[in-house]
């Protein structure tokens, strides 16, 4: 192995900082981030939708990234502050805007059909990390964990394990398997 | 860039990485004998390119339960198999690792310790035959002053993940 053949581009990602490992996003799966103060109750008994915030006036639900990785991880979390990553919808594939369409804006007029907010804890961070340094995962385990939204690795100085994950792929495995949408739209 | 340039920088970076690991033949065969909890196994030692403890263990999720996590070796994930977990389903507890020499995949086994590299003529090593072990986990046995000793099938254990996932 050598690393004159490692692709050395930098590019910038979230960096989540939780107990035990951390999680990288790509910067451009979200297009603003804000302190999130203030949730309206939108499904009690969902786990990852379960509030609404108020966003440059629109309406949007919450995915609450932080449940999931507490969920899915078994580790734990620095603070209870935290943000509201704006995710705009019409970056997501042309299948995920459907049924985000399907299963927010079906039943409910109020809701943003232009923005989505992902909630995670305020230990975050926006780093320029070279490529290089990012892993696949193995290949045994590759296909099964790409579905599942996680992409690769990397192995950071402090001897823990940062894992790329895609939150678009995260959000709309929730929306479709998890049951959540089952709850409110009868609600 | 998106995550689909993402992870094709990342495929591309990746093809390489090369492995010199290189393979004796001999008249005699090598094995590399492990302990896990109270049994005993073989692995031909070509199979194995590393050992090492005391290594941070990774968890992962959406795995089976013999799959205990990553650990790093030179930067790169290795997926831990746990022999015990399979054998016996129940979880070991150990920090000793064997580097898998898959050229097509970063494995490692993890088992209670490494006893020694013992040196057995080819016509005493008893193969089972392809047709009575096509899904077995063992390859064959070899014989020692302390008992059989089984020879591990590699590529049906690892071959087990892509059933179970």
């Amino acid at each position: 192995m050598t690393s004159e053949h490692h692709d050395n581009k930098l590019h910038e990602f979230l960096v989540l900082s939780w107990i035990e490992m951390d999680f990288i996003i790509n910067r451009n799966q979200f297009s603003a981030s804000v302190f999130l103060q203030e949730e309206m109750k939108y499904q009690e008994d969902a786990r990852y939708f379960s509030s609404l915030m108020t966003y440059n006036g629109q309406t949007l639900p919450v995915f609450n990234f932080n449940a999931f990785l507490t969920d899915t991880f078994r580790s734990g979390i620095h603070s209870n502050f935290n943000i509201a990553l704006i995710c705009d919808i019409s970056l997501f594939s042309r299948a995920n805007q459907s049924s985000y369409r399907k299963h927010f804006l079906k039943n409910n007029t109020d809701i943003s059909s232009q923005f989505l907010a992902v909630k995670v804890s305020v230990h975050a961070g926006m780093n320029h990390v070279p490529l290089s340094e990012i892993n696949l995962i193995p290949p045994g385990l590759r296909g099964k964990l790409n579905n599942e939204g996680i992409l690769g690795c990397r192995f950071t100085n402090k001897n823990n394990i940062q894992y790329f994950v895609d939150i678009e792929t995260i959000i709309f495995k929730c929306i479709r398997e998890k049951g959540d949408f089952d709850d409110y739209q009868q609600g | 860039m998106d995550n689909f340039e993402i992870l094709s920088r990342l495929a591309s970076q990746e093809s390489h990485h090369s492995d010199d690991a290189t393979c004796d033949t001999e008249n005699m065969l090598k094995f590399l004998i492990v302990r896990v909890k109270d049994k005993q196994y073989a692995f031909f030692v070509e199979q194995i390119k590393e050992i090492v403890t005391n290594v941070s263990l990774y968890f992962v999720p959406f795995v089976p339960s013999y799959i205990r996590g990553f650990i790093n070796r030179h930067g790169l994930p290795h997926t831990v198999f746990d022999l015990n977990a399979i054998f016996e389903r129940e979880l070991l507890e150990s920090s000793t690792f064997l580097i898998s020499n898959d050229e097509n995949d970063q494995i490692a086994f993890l088992v209670s310790g490494v006893t020694e590299i013992l040196k057995i003529p080819e016509n005493e090593v008893h193969m089972l035959s392809t047709s009575n072990n096509q899904e077995g986990f063992v390859k064959g046995a070899i014989t020692t002053p302390d008992g059989e000793i089984f020879i591990l099938n590699l590529p049906n254990i690892i071959e087990r993940l892509e059933n179970d996932l």
